[in-house]
């Protein structure tokens, strides 16, 4: 091992061929530096300075171009308190996770549980189910705008069989336009969420299954009171990706409804994109990024708390 | 298939059960993909015939999908997703396993807070950037670029890949390193000797997660292009779209046009998606 050379004894035995270095001990250092100065440069520019830019903009009034900016210090938080538009989307957003995170889990691990039996195809059951996964989300807003077409939908005409009473105008409907974005968004995601839960059920010890089943335990009492606490740290993850894909959906809605009818269905991220380039309100548009950022973080790391308490539960850690 | 599964499955059915649960299983995947069965069987059926959404076409033709790839610049978008999926992939994956290389082998203080800036890129919700960076990337010149487009989405990106990597390397055992520094190895060598050839699997999540994110992303690609000759993929649909407004036909073409690449990659490397996706996110 070489042992790092101060370079004082260097000095004192230079003669006319030798060139004096730095430390190994600094130069480690600096090509630890060195290597993380690419993604750091890039990371600062593209992320951390418009994440600045953002908070600092909230405080100004502009239209998105000009080149003069107005300071108006807090009133954009000011408005937004008083906004009812804003608070509409803001409880839009939060509906959206409560509602469509539990249901993508649920399905996604009852979808889980019944293809780790062993069922026929099962593979291609199980890519069948992770398919609309694949799918950008545009497209899939793109596709659903047309199955929710009241003329000549698929739902629409599924349902007329039934009755025509069951038809709806679902994403003229104030009352069903965001509940009907959100089912298409379930429908993206529970595919994902059904192979994390099969990756997590194939941990589950083959002698605990025997040992409920010697117990007399029926399928039902084994899924809801065996694998689900087992698979819990699953669930955990799993709800933190939901709560972060929560905040970060905007094509959705943007194609499904554009946040109408008359902003009934706006989240969060539709109305910056609103503010901030439709009707020229950058500096507004900022400040409700602000609360966006403030409001994903906090669910952000309050999951990653909650993950670790169900790694710890579930003796894992 | 674990043990688990090949013996009876975690429910311990008996056989007339799971045949019960298959036929149950496959009706409900059926119903589930209908909507893209439909999205399949309508784009081969002629527009303004009065046919509504169909799974089945009464009349095939393949004349959305010649008029689409025909009189649209959709190959063009195409291409532009590949140029800067591609690119961003390198980007991320050659950035983000050399800072988390640097990060590992020779902690600096203050590392925590790169660390704390990445990943802080793992949870945030774009649309908080959309606004600052939008200037950002207008003063750099960079609108209508592909640059432009790369260099957020790497900075996006770059947490992934760096957290992924740092986990891979952590898990190389020390005595690897020591041997290469009684060898007088630079930190580069132990890089590419090393690091790299041993995170091999990691490069493959970081280029699943990494590509189909890029590939599927909206909102920046929005933003940042206004010109064919740089759109991504994902505008072909509010690009081409509204020139055939009801005609669903065609639009339903335009749509499978767009998604077929990623679904043909899936289909065909399905199990580094799931072990990607799922390795990926789990750390």
């Amino acid at each position: 091992m070489k042992q790092p050379r101060s370079p004082r004894i260097e000095s004192q035995t230079m003669d006319a061929g030798d060139i004096p270095r730095i430390s190994i001990r600094r130069r480690r250092r600096l090509s630890g530096l060195a290597f993380t100065a690419p993604a750091a440069t890039l990371v600062a520019v593209f992320l951390l300075y418009p994440v600045v830019s953002t908070l600092v903009l909230a405080l100004f009034k502009w239209n998105g171009f000009a080149p003069v900016r107005k300071y108006v210090g807090i009133d954009n938080f000011v408005r937004m308190a008083g906004d009812d538009r804003f608070f509409r989307a803001f409880t839009n957003t939060l509906i959206w996770g409560l509602v469509t995170v539990p249901a993508m889990i649920t399905i996604g691990f009852v979808l889980a549980v019944l293809l780790s039996q062993r069922l026929w195809m099962q593979s291609v059951l199980r890519s069948v189910f992770v398919l609309p996964t694949v799918l950008s989300a545009l497209v899939m807003a793109a596709l659903w705008t047309w199955i929710y077409n009241p003329q000549v939908g698929a739902l629409n005409t599924v349902l007329g069989w039934f009755s025509e009473d069951l038809k709806q105008v679902w994403l003229g409907n104030p009352r069903l336009a965001l509940p009907s974005a959100m089912v298409a968004s379930v429908w993206r995601w529970v595919g994902l969420n059904m192979i994390f839960y099969l990756a997590g059920l194939q941990s589950v010890g083959q002698s605990v299954v025997d040992a409920a089943r010697i117990d007399g335990a029926s399928a039902l009492q084994m899924a809801t009171k065996i694998l689900a606490p087992l698979t819990l740290p699953t669930t955990a993850l799993l709800a933190l990706l939901g709560v972060v894909g929560t905040f970060r959906q905007f094509e959705t809605v943007f194609i499904l409804t554009n946040g109408g009818p008359a902003g009934t269905s706006e989240i969060l991220s539709l109305q910056i994109f609103k503010f901030g380039f439709e009707t020229g309100q950058a500096g507004y548009a900022a400040a409700i990024s602000t609360v966006l950022l403030a409001v994903s973080l906090s669910a952000a790391f309050l999951m990653l708390w909650v993950i670790s308490r169900a790694n710890r539960f579930s003796g894992r850690q | 298939m674990s043990a688990l599964q090949q013996s009876e499955g975690t429910l311990g059915l008996g056989r007339k059960n799971r045949a019960i649960v298959s036929i149950a299983m496959w009706a409900a995947a059926l119903i589930f993909i209908s909507p893209v069965l439909i999205l399949v069987g309508t784009s081969l059926q002629p527009p303004d015939s009065g046919y509504g959404l169909n799974i089945i076409p009464p009349e095939i033709t393949l004349e959305n999908y010649i008029a689409v790839l025909g009189r649209t610049n959709i190959l063009r978008l195409f291409l532009n997703s590949t140029i800067v999926t591609v690119t961003t992939v390198l980007v991320v994956v050659l950035f983000g396993s050399l800072a988390a290389f640097g990060l590992v082998r020779r902690p600096f203080p203050g590392s925590f807070i790169m660390i704390a800036a990445l990943m802080i890129g793992l949870v945030l919700a774009p649309a908080v950037l959309i606004v600052p960076l939008f200037t950002i990337v207008k003063q750099l010149r960079l609108l209508d670029s592909y640059l432009g487009l790369i260099a957020p989405y790497g900075a996006l990106f770059m947490g992934v890949g760096a957290l992924l990597f740092m986990n891979a390397f952590r898990s190389i055992p020390p005595e690897l390193f020591d041997a290469a520094d009684v060898d007088g190895a630079s930190l580069m060598q132990a890089y590419w000797r090393i690091g790299m050839p041993l995170a091999r699997p990691t490069v493959a999540a970081v280029t699943i997660v990494t590509g189909l994110g890029v590939w599927n992303e909206f909102l920046f690609a929005l933003l940042f292009t206004r010109d064919e000759s740089t759109q991504t993929i994902q505008l072909a649909w509010v690009v081409y779209s509204g020139q055939y407004e009801l005609q669903f036909e065609r639009q339903f073409a335009l749509l499978l046009l767009i998604s077929l690449p990623m679904v043909v990659f899936f289909l065909i490397f399905q199990r580094q998606f799931v072990a990607g996706l799922t390795g990926a996110v789990k750390e």
